[in-house]
């Protein structure tokens, strides 16, 4: 059943790959002019520019582009950096496990920062600690991630030096270490919106008939706080996270720059700097990709942890 | 097992103590219970329970019954501590077995939920968690109060099941709420409720959202269950003919305020208050369940636009300008019985009227 | 009953003269920070662009409040022009997806059918990218400038308002009055402009008052990250990304702009926190 739940779900993801493909392809003729002397500059030579054209197969009708940049990605080219001369692909497959690992750290710290914060407030809602949460919850969901991190980075780099502030090190151990600021400023930035949603589900899960029931039958509070209240937030909690996702990439591309990792994100903006544009569009396909992934795990984590959604 | 785990002699805690002896008050007393809320979306505070005052005495069915709206269901919820959010008790006292359960704060509510009085709720849909396996919802409150290991639980669950008449309840426990029948998910919530062998269960309408076929099962289940274990049941419904089935005394509940008590029989057979009246003109017949009331003109007061006087004046054809202002107290009629209605005698000939009709 | 009823009314009434406590405060925040901006001539006393190589990285004194950055530019000046720059294209960039998407909601919820399918699955292809990918590439794309980043970053955004208003609007279009209006034959385009659009607008105005906050993030991030605005025009971005250099020295240089990025973010937060409650819908 499961199998069929999956099957259906990569169905639906049909139109929307076709519409990423698209997108990105038709992304070069959104450059002013003509795409491959504006990459390669004024002082390119006619042949080069002509050479451009030909390699990026800008000299077909476009159906024809278009199956042949289908047909690349199939066979996973993403073409050739104008900047390094080198295989996009590889460039970025160097690059993946650093933002990988980064957005992990992210991901678990958040929710580390924002279940206590959530059930705290949601457990006398209008309290103190309600009061509290939200206003803190208010000034960060405005707060610049790279802002965030730059605050971080005097606090722990300069004012108590414990964390290094930039670079991921050379050993497993030190890239660990190195990523604890960067996941950290990540957790901060994505905490106050998800904190927002879980204590709405949270406080919710708990004025609910069931555990008003739970209490009833004499069960004690941990009891009622843990398998009545979180374990049906823990539901709501994934779906937000799943959603927010794009959100969650969105700070890691701006914080590998505050912290020099040398991850997709600061790739991506050196590339763009460098106006390097098969590097610039592998790395969006790859986040496009990423995020898709997600919502088909979340959609599946969210099937096995709510037993009423149909898995048909 | 036979009938098994209800009817075994008690193992631990307070249980071993007798039934209350005559001349104490009783198993739950409630005295002078106020309960307010503030109407959605307003800053003042309105009393949607005022001034009740009951108890009941172990081994006792004793029935609630008033419309949607009148309190009765926030009433039960005060005893147990489990007002929503907003809702406050403002006044009085809810005494079990003598523990003061308002004023003793959440250690002695918590001793006594469960294993002391617990509550079945009008819908098991929502009652039960959905993401749980019924099974474990029986039995997960119990497990912690009375010390059960995994497997000790998992047997009383499925005797529990049993007991409540559950088919097959190897595989019913196994499921999920969401894929259980509405009779079937009632008769898990009264397993769960029944596992700490509670001595008072209050129960909040717990047929009205089954089909009528159910309801009557379940009426009977409870009806089994209370005979078997000589449980007390404090029933809040507003269908009469379940009272007449299961309770033997009975409290009407209008505007937040309690109008008339006395024992079934007699208010059935006189009426002593003109809503009391209404309600039992509205059951054809108290052996016939009927889905809602009709007969009553106009409809209950909004929370917050309670009339002045007696509340049901603006409804009621007795009523005279007396009853649009001052206080209405439960007035004593003797013989248990008490009403809270300024015309009694009025009141007694047009029930009269009532036996000729039947 | 009646008496009931206009009880209720005139209670309500009462309620609604009162504003919510957030709205006022978030209005009082931001009221000071457009006010700056607006009067930005008045309240500086130098161009935020001119240059005093000979006065750099001074301190907080009585000619420059906030002491001058690496170029010698004063920089209250630059953080005061900076919030014209800024807060004018974030109002900008939430304004026309505002439109945009309210009106591709409206259509798509109430029309259905094969332009509702079209509209969301092109939703659904601009959520497969995350938010600030999508407008960073864009931005290189169209190349740098205020019209790059509100082109970008309507592309993007849009999506939210139709989804918000495509729910309310699949709502309201089976509302009693809307389909009795329809029973009278009136035209589809007053039925819409009349009826629909009224009701489902103001869940787009809430959510647009944390749209903007999210929008002047994303404007100052591009800044930051040396993709936005192009200097020397004053933006908080780039004035944080230029005092990181000096971190150690002079920390003030990047994290004033931040102060004012969060206190423009909080205005705006309680701002749309107060008309929420105002308008009674759920965030």
């Amino acid at each position: 059943m499961l199998a069929r739940y999956v099957a259906r779900r990569l169905l639906l993801l049909v139109p929307v790959v076709f519409g990423v493909t698209l997108l990105l392809f038709f992304s070069i003729h959104l450059v002013p002019g003509d795409p491959a002397r504006s990459f390669l500059g004024d002082r390119a030579t006619p042949s080069a520019v002509a050479a451009l054209n030909k390699a990026w197969g800008l000299d077909h009708p476009i159906p024809v582009q278009y199956w042949l940049f289908l047909d690349r990605l199939v066979h996973g080219n993403l073409g050739q950096s104008l900047f390094y001369q080198s295989s996009t692909a590889g460039l970025l497959v160097g690059r993946l496990p650093v933002t990988l690992l980064l957005l992990v750290y992210g991901a678990v710290g958040s929710v580390i920062i924002s279940v206590p914060l959530a059930t705290l407030a949601a457990l006398h809602p209008g309290g103190a600690a309600d009061h509290s949460v939200r206003v803190v919850g208010t000034v960060g969901i405005g707060m610049p991630s790279f802002w965030v991190g730059t605050c971080l980075i005097i606090l722990f780099g300069l004012v108590v030096p414990v964390f290094p502030v930039g670079g991921y090190g050379e050993t497993w151990p030190s890239h660990l270490w190195s990523l604890v600021l960067p996941g950290l400023t990540i957790a901060i930035s994505v905490s106050p919106m998800l904190v927002r949603s879980l204590r709405t589900s949270l406080i919710e899960a708990l004025g609910s008939d069931y555990v008003a029931f739970a209490r009833a039958k004499g069960a004690s509070p941990s009891v009622v706080l843990t398998r009545y209240g979180l374990r049906n937030a823990a539901v709501a909690a994934v779906s937000v996270l799943g959603v927010n996702i794009g959100f969650l990439v969105g700070s890691t591309v701006v914080i590998e720059n505050v912290f020099a990792l040398p991850g997709l994100g600061s790739l991506m903006v050196q590339s763009i700097l460098d106006r390097d544009f098969p590097v610039v569009q592998g790395i969006t396909l790859v986040f496009a990709v990423l995020v898709v992934l997600v919502y088909l795990l979340t959609d599946l984590a969210y099937a096995v942890l709510d037993p009423r959604v149909r898995l048909t | 097992m036979r009938a098994g785990h209800l009817v075994r002699p008690r193992e631990r805690g307070p249980a071993l103590v007798p039934p209350a002896p005559s001349g104490r008050p009783g198993l739950l007393e409630v005295e002078g219970l106020t309960v307010s809320v503030s109407p959605p979306g307003e800053r003042r505070r309105v009393d949607v329970v005022s001034n009740v005052s009951f108890n009941i005495m172990a081994g006792e069915a004793v029935g609630l019954v008033g419309e949607s709206g009148s309190g009765k269901s926030l009433t039960l919820r005060a005893i147990l501590g489990l007002l929503p959010a907003g809702a406050t008790v403002k006044g009085g006292a809810v005494r079990f077995e003598g523990v003061d359960l308002l004023s003793g704060g959440k250690r002695s509510l918590q001793r006594v939920r469960g294993t002391g009085v617990t509550m079945i709720f009008q819908e098991p849909m929502t009652a039960l968690n959905p993401v749980v396996r019924v099974g474990e919802q029986i039995v997960d409150a119990a497990r912690r109060q009375l010390g059960w290991s995994r497997r000790e639980s998992s047997e009383h669950a499925l005797e529990l099941a049993r007991h409540m008449g559950i088919r097959d309840p190897d595989a019913v426990l196994s499921l999920y709420p969401h894929e259980l029948s509405g009779g079937l998910r009632q008769r898990v919530m009264i397993a769960a409720a029944l596992a700490c062998q509670p001595r008072l269960v209050l129960c909040d309408e717990p047929t009205t959202a089954l089909d009528v076929t159910i309801q009557a099962q379940i009426v009977a289940l409870l009806a089994r269950l209370r005979q078997e274990s000589q449980m007390s049941l404090l029933y809040v419904t507003h269908d009469l003919a379940v009272v007449a089935q299961l309770c033997q005394r009975l409290q009407v509940m209008y505007a937040g305020s309690i109008v008339e008590k006395g024992s079934v029989a007699e208010i059935f057979a006189s009426p002593r208050h003109p809503y009391t009246l209404g309600l039992i003109r509205a059951t054809p017949d108290v052996h016939t369940v009927v889905d809602e009331l009709t007969g009553i003109p106009g409809s209950a007061p909004h929370v917050g636009a309670r009339p002045a006087g007696c509340a049901f004046h603006p409804r009621c054809s007795l009523a005279t300008i007396e009853c649009s202002s001052g206080e209405m107290p439960l007035r004593d009629l003797g013989n248990g019985r008490a009403s809270a209605c300024i015309h009694v005698d009025a009141c007694q000939s047009a029930a009269e009227g009532l036996e000729a009709v039947r | 009953m009646t008496t009931v009823s206009a009880e209720y009314v005139v209670e309500k009434a009462q309620q609604r003269r009162k504003l919510p406590p957030a709205l006022i405060a978030g209005g009082a925040v931001l009221g000071v920070i457009v006010g700056l901006a607006i009067f930005a001539p008045l309240v500086t006393s130098y161009n935020p662009t001119t240059q005093d190589l000979t006065n750099i990285l001074a301190g907080p004194s009585a000619a420059h409040w906030l002491g001058t950055d690496q170029l010698g530019r004063d920089v209250w000046s630059r953080l005061v022009y900076g919030a014209r720059t800024d807060l004018f294209v974030a109002f900008i960039a939430v304004l026309s997806p505002f439109v945009i998407g309210t009106l591709a909601g409206v259509f798509a919820g109430y029309f259905g059918s094969a332009l509702d399918a079209t509209v969301m699955r092109l939703a659904d292809v601009v959520v497969a990218f995350p938010f600030y990918v999508l407008v960073m590439l864009l931005v290189f794309l169209l190349g740098p400038g205020t019209g790059s980043i509100i082109i970008a970053i309507t592309v993007v955004s849009w999506v939210s308002y139709a989804r918000i208003v495509r729910g309310a609007t699949l709502v309201a279009k089976n509302q009693e009055y809307v389909l009795a209006t329809k029973a009278e034959g009136f035209s589809t385009s007053r039925i819409v402009l009349r009826h629909i659009v009224p009701n489902v607008v103001s869940q787009a105005i809430v959510f647009a008052t944390s749209d903007i906050v999210l929008d002047i993030l994303a404007i100052v991030t591009l800044g930051y990250l040396g993709l936005g605005i192009p200097p020397p025009t004053p933006d908080w971005g780039e004035m944080m990304a230029s005092g990181q250099q000096f971190l150690t020295t002079h920390w003030e240089l990047s994290t004033i702009p931040g102060i004012a990025v969060v206190l423009t973010g909080l205005g705006l937060s309680l701002l749309g926190d107060g008309l929420a409650e105002l308008l009674s819908v759920e965030r």
